[in-house]
């Protein structure tokens, strides 16, 4: 799921001074959380897709509960909804037309299946050439003031989509309909959705009545199923879309809408009394109401969940448990933690338009220090050191060391490399302590190597705005990222697809350009069989790293949050990389 | 605090009963002073104002040790690159191999050795005891310098508006008054990020000395009006003594009247208030950097370290231990001294 929320993880005030006397701290602590390839399938089993949703063995319905977040989630409005924890969110208010059905298998792991949420099936491909996609909507399906869903109320979603005003969501679909790359910027070249006098419905979409939905695409696109599991296919009916302001009251179609919505401070979702639970086959909807607070302190999150006190036991968060705190998740308490390892991984980019010379590049991954970088942030609680581009869940993955260097670098072989050169860089990093410390890690470590390295401080609110800037002044920047489903196709063609820079709102921040590698990205993105194009994802990244380096990978980031004592039901969702909310209960 | 006070009146009260500043000769007879026996009380000894205060400044019971816990951290803060050849370890040197896997540091009380006396910092794993002693450096250099500036361009407005009448002294006082009324930190939160911005715009090769030079100017201009206030009022009164008319009479000059006549009776209240205000100019540093608005990295920083360290207080209390007590023993060492210092030079005035 693209960029992570970043962590704006604020020091608490006023925390007790433990009285301690003679204090040791050992070696120990966690080894590193186990990692799990994303095993997902798409079912065409009509079983799959039929609600309700298969029950949670000793679950209890009702009961409220508690989500503590330390900022409000910037959008809700299925399309301009992107970010991991917006989007499972979103899909308890409004539902899309496939989805992901997550459950844990007995080994611990999680099962994903891609099934039909509104629509009966994740999508017919009706030619078997991936070009046309035809959905059936389901029976009885309704919008919260009890108006039917209809197929137009879906292709008004899209088109919206599509608008400039609502540029912050994906946009593969649309892509896909415009004909232009997967990831380009040109989708709403020729349609800029409904507003201003377009049409209702976008080019290549088709209703031929209110149950059905045909999107034709000019190039073969065979991850539509997956692609149909994201917001923008959810129904918008066109006489509640209040554009920008959307965001703020999303029209549900899901188990649940919103009550009551502050900006930045609370979000209370109660039952809709439209939804069927015959018709959703992902939710079970357990909780009666489910309150968001959207100002807590990270630290104070993790305090008051540590302390497990009142109706905290019913709390759940996604904030990571933090350093600071981290030595006081032990005993029963580390029995309430939800801990795995994610699809997102973690880079330095290298500004491939300002660092020209491979052989830079390459002492910049020889002589890094990941573990040291690591450590500033947390240590194996963050993550664990990575070679790869492809985080370790995605299918086909394999680990390769190119440089032949440990997870603590190697600055004296980074040296030789460099001979008598001493490049002068700039490291960017978001003005928040957290990548202040990890920004001075990076710093010492490659200036041991010989490089001279300056930080500087960018505004934390709009750091990927910034960086996203074709002409940045940036030479170095830390970047996150998790595949939108779990395939290559959706971590090398968005980051290192150089045709699809723009002058801003860049996603390649690598600036990387390769005829070659574009080339290449062409050939396994048209590849139809999926095993095959997993194993050619691993071999292009193994390519890139070796002959490029356009970038530093350097973790595999880990989900390590606390519940309440009386929350049940809850798994590291594989599909989104935190908690999922769609088993969860309230134990009574 | 009294008793401070009250030795320094007492000695006031032996002498003639002059203010100090204008006491040529004393008789010894206060009680602490050792006087030979068989001497007879009647031995006058000519003391300057300076020697008398000396005399009291080294019988205030809190002087002594401020003074040494002052000294200390002076000669660590002027000789902190000695002391580090000297300790072998660097104040920015991360040293995460000293860190477990949960990156807190590994060993006994934070993670103190016989290479790291006071242990090192969770996350980087630097030196705590070099950070400490190049965090004094920045802490002291910025206080100091602010203060001299704070005094000079205070000492300057102070004369002028005490010495000038009319309209010219209405608004040189407004306007004191007006800075005066300016929130500080608010001022400095807006404001910093700012010119810092405006200076260095997208280079981001920010020169260290600009941000410190920064912020010893906008300590020095929100500082400056308290220290114009006292000396203003001290002119007030000092401009109708008979020196200043006899001088007038004399023929003197504006120039000659504020800085040979004026400015050298006020040396005792510009110095009281020069050793009150390195202390508040030191946490005032420190809150900046607390705020995310003072020094950046790499320099070290108390209060920097402090903001990063309050978090460990449960995990790893000695982090934040050390350079609380610091900053602590730093500011109370100061005002103690300070207090002295205006015992001993102005012992009439009163707290």
């Amino acid at each position: 799921m693209r960029r992570k929320l970043a962590l704006l993880s604020i020091g608490a005030l006023g925390v007790a001074i433990a009285a301690s006397g003679c204090t040791q701290t050992g070696n120990g602590g966690d080894n590193n959380a186990k990692t799990t390839i994303q095993d997902s399938v798409v079912s065409y089993d009509p079983k799959d897709s039929t609600g309700p949703a298969p029950a949670v063995p000793g679950a209890t319905k009702g009961g409220t509960l508690y989500n503590l977040e330390n900022a409000d989630f910037d959008h809700l409005d299925p399309a301009r909804s992107y970010v991991n924890i917006q989007q499972v969110v979103g899909t308890l208010i409004t539902r899309s037309l496939a989805t992901y059905r997550e459950s844990v298998k007995p080994d611990g792991t999680v099962k994903m299946t891609v099934i039909g949420d509104l629509a009966t099936n994740p999508g017919i491909d009706v030619n078997k050439d991936c070009k046309v996609w035809k959905y059936t909507l389901k029976d009885n399906i309704k919008f919260e003031d009890g108006t039917p869903i209809t197929s137009a109320d879906f292709a008004y979603g899209v088109a919206r989509s599509f608008s400039p005003q609502l540029a912050e969501g994906p946009h593969y679909v649309q892509n896909w309909l415009a004909g232009t790359g997967a990831t380009s910027a040109d989708y709403n070249k020729t349609y800029k959705g409904p507003y201003d006098g377009g049409a209702a419905t976008p080019p290549g979409v088709t209703t031929p009545d209110a149950k059905t939905i045909i999107f034709t695409f000019p190039k073969a696109a065979c991850d539509m199923p997956y692609a149909a599991a994201l917001p923008m296919t959810s129904p918008v009916p066109a006489a509640k879309d209040t554009k920008l302001d959307y965001d703020r009251h999303p029209v549900s179609s899901g188990p649940y809408m919103i009550s009551e919505y502050i900006k930045d401070t609370s979000l209370t979702l109660v039952r809709n009394p439209s939804w069927d639970p015959a018709t959703d086959a992902a939710h079970n909807a357990y909780p009666d109401t489910i309150k968001f607070s959207l100002n807590v302190d990270s630290a104070a999150i993790n305090q008051r969940l540590i302390a497990d006190s009142g109706p905290d036991q019913a709390a759940m968060t996604w904030a990571n448990v933090t350093p600071e705190v981290a030595a006081q998740v032990v005993g029963p308490v580390a029995q309430r933690v939800i801990d795995g390892s994610t699809q997102f991984a973690e880079y330095i980019s290298i500004n491939n338009l300002r660092v020209t010379d491979v052989n830079v590049r390459k002492a910049l991954n020889t002589a890094l220090d990941k573990t040291a970088v690591l450590k500033a942030v947390g240590g194996d609680l963050a993550g664990s050191p990575l070679n790869t581009i492809e985080s370790p869940t995605t299918a086909g993955w394999a680990d390769y060391n190119v440089f032949g260097v440990t997870a603590t670098g190697d600055s004296a072989k980074a040296q030789t490399m460099l001979g008598t050169t001493k490049p002068d860089l700039v490291y960017c990093y978001a003005n928040t302590p957290r990548r202040q410390n990890q920004a001075v890690a990076v710093q010492a470590s490659l200036q041991k190597a010989g490089f001279k390295i300056t930080l500087k401080p960018v505004d934390a609110a709009s750091y990927y705005t910034i960086l996203g800037k074709k002409d940045n002044s940036c030479d170095l920047y830390r970047s996150g990222w998790g595949s939108d489903w779990p395939a290559g196709s959706t971590i090398i063609p968005p980051l290192l697809d150089g045709r699809s820079i723009a002058p801003e709102g860049n996603q390649d921040l690598e600036y990387f350009n390769n005829d070659a590698v574009n080339a290449e990205i062409d050939r396994i993105s048209a590849e139809s069989d999926a095993t095959q194009a997993a194993k050619d994802w691993a071999a292009l990244d193994k390519k890139i790293m070796s002959d490029f380096a356009p970038m530093i990978p350097v973790d595999n980031a880990r989900n390590y949050t606390l519940l309440g004592s009386k929350v049940g039901g809850a798994f590291l969702s594989s599909a989104y990389g935190v908690t999922s909310m769609n088993t969860i209960y309230v134990k009574s | 605090m009294s008793d401070t006070t009250t030795s320094g009146d007492r000695f006031v009260a032996a002498g003639t009963g002059e203010d100090p500043d204008d006491v040529l000769a004393v008789a010894v007879n206060a009680p602490d002073v050792v006087v030979p026996a068989g001497v007879a009380a009647s031995a006058i000894i000519g003391r300057s104002p300076g020697q008398l205060a000396w005399l009291r400044l080294r019988r205030d019971r809190s002087m002594v040790p401020s003074a040494i816990v002052l000294g200390l951290f002076l000669v660590g803060a002027v000789f902190a690159p000695v002391i580090e050849k000297l300790y072998g370890v660097n104040a920015t040197d991360n040293n995460s191999d000293l860190l477990n896997s949960r990156s807190l540091p590994v060993g006994v009380n934070g993670g103190m050795s016989g290479t790291h006396w006071l242990g090192v910092t969770p996350q980087l794993g630097r030196d705590i005891f070099m950070q400490i002693l190049y965090g004094l450096r920045t802490s002291l250099l910025i206080a100091f310098a602010a203060a001299l500036l704070t005094i000079a361009l205070g000492a300057l407005v102070g004369v002028v508006s005490g010495y000038a009448t009319g309209a010219f002294a209405a608004a040189v006082n407004w306007f004191t008054d007006f800075i005066l009324a300016f929130p500080f930190l608010i001022f400095s939160l807006a404001a910093i990020p700012v010119l810092v911005n405006r200076i260095y715009g997208d280079n981001p090769r920010e020169n260290p000395v600009v941000r410190i030079l920064l912020l010893i100017g906008v300590l020095a201009f929100f500082g400056w009006p308290y220290t114009a206030r006292i000396v203003r009022g001290q002119v007030l009164s000092l401009r109708e003594r008979e020196f200043v008319e006899a001088a007038k009479a004399a023929g003197a000059g504006t120039g000659h009247m504020l800085f040979r006549q004026l400015l050298p009776n006020l040396w005792a209240p510009i110095l009281v208030v020069f050793s009150l205000s390195v202390p508040a100019l030191i946490t005032a540093e420190a809150a900046l950097s607390f705020l995310n608005i003072g020094v950046v990295e790499p320099t070290p920083d108390l209060g920097r370290m402090i903001f990063d360290s309050v978090g460990f207080a449960p995990s790893d209390p000695w982090f934040t231990l050390f350079p609380g007590l610091t900053i602590f023993l730093l500011v109370l060492a100061f005002n103690l001294l300070g207090d002295s210092v205006r015992d001993a030079l102005d012992p009439k005035s009163s707290r």
